[in-house]
């Protein structure tokens, strides 16, 4: 069995941000030399998710405005954790949307559905952060 | 490949509670002698959940307040659920926290990013329950 493990960083320009990172995750895949196993793609930051669906323009932006109404951003006040910060709104935007991915290897590739796209998403940005990925297999 | 189990024994005093695990979580991967690998963490009940976020106590409280208003425990009767039992509300605030999460391990420890801590929610306590720590590698 064999192991490997890159980080990918990220930098956006924007509070929120949502970055298609499918092909850096095949990528790492063919630099591994793994055919048949799994891979972990996890965000490595709280305010963060990686997460699996549609690359859609329309789909992304219902994904704002639905998270924002499920857990708005302001006023900062509402949130305790805001006495230190003003991010609590992305912890649990964050914990909607998930943390991680994991995708099974076939052949060398990843074994997806027609439609599946792997997501960076960016829920409190302007800062360098990380994500990582993990493959196991033979 | 070597693989490793463990269960975690939960009881705790309240209805609600969150648990820091990832020092039990780290023990096992010590225990396990596994050096690069994954772990799954997963809660053994359907009103629990294995998350990762903050160790930050105004964010939990937020949490709490959070998932009171998405998914509230009273009045009980708004769920059919409940003409068996008490607890329909645990089984929606579990499905927003998530069953698991998948941590990679490298050169024998949790790769986690600087803030990243692992959580038991506990959303029906008050009795014993379980969470599995199942673990492959090398």
């Amino acid at each position: 069995m064999k192991t490997y493990r890159k980080e990918l960083f990220f930098n956006t320009q924007t509070r929120r941000s949502i970055i298609n990172i499918t092909s850096q995750v095949q990528h790492a895949i063919d630099e591994s030399g793994i055919k048949e196993g799994l891979v972990l793609v996890n965000a490595m930051h709280i305010t963060a998710s990686v997460f699996i669906n549609d690359d859609e323009r329309g789909l992304h932006n219902d994904y704002e405005i639905w998270l924002e109404k499920l857990a708005p951003e302001k006023p900062y006040s509402q949130y305790q954790h805001n006495s230190y910060e003003d991010n609590a709104d992305a912890h649990l935007k964050r914990t909607i949307m998930g943390r991680e991915s994991v995708i099974a290897i076939t052949k060398g590739k990843l074994d997806f559905g027609p439609w599946e796209q792997i997501f960076y998403y960016e829920l409190d940005g302007k800062r360098e952060k990380r994500a990582l990925i993990k493959i196991i297999g033979s | 490949m070597k693989t490793f189990r463990k269960e975690l024994l939960l009881k705790l005093p309240t209805r609600r509670a969150l648990k820091n695990i990832t020092s039990d979580v780290q023990h096992a991967v010590s225990e396990s002698g596994i050096q690069e690998g994954l772990v799954l963490v997963n809660a053994m009940h359907i009103t629990a959940s294995v998350f990762i976020n903050a160790d930050e106590v105004g964010l939990h409280n937020d949490w709490e307040v959070w998932l009171e208003k998405l998914a509230p425990e009273k009045p009980s009767e708004q769920y059919l659920h409940n003409n068996y039992d008490d607890n329909a509300e645990a089984h929606l605030k579990r499905t927003i926290m998530g069953r698991e999460v998948v941590v990679a391990i490298t050169e024998g420890k949790l790769d986690l990013g600087q803030w990243e801590q692992i959580f038991y929610y506990e959303f029906d306590g008050k009795r014993e329950k379980r969470a599995l720590i199942k673990i492959i590698g090398i």
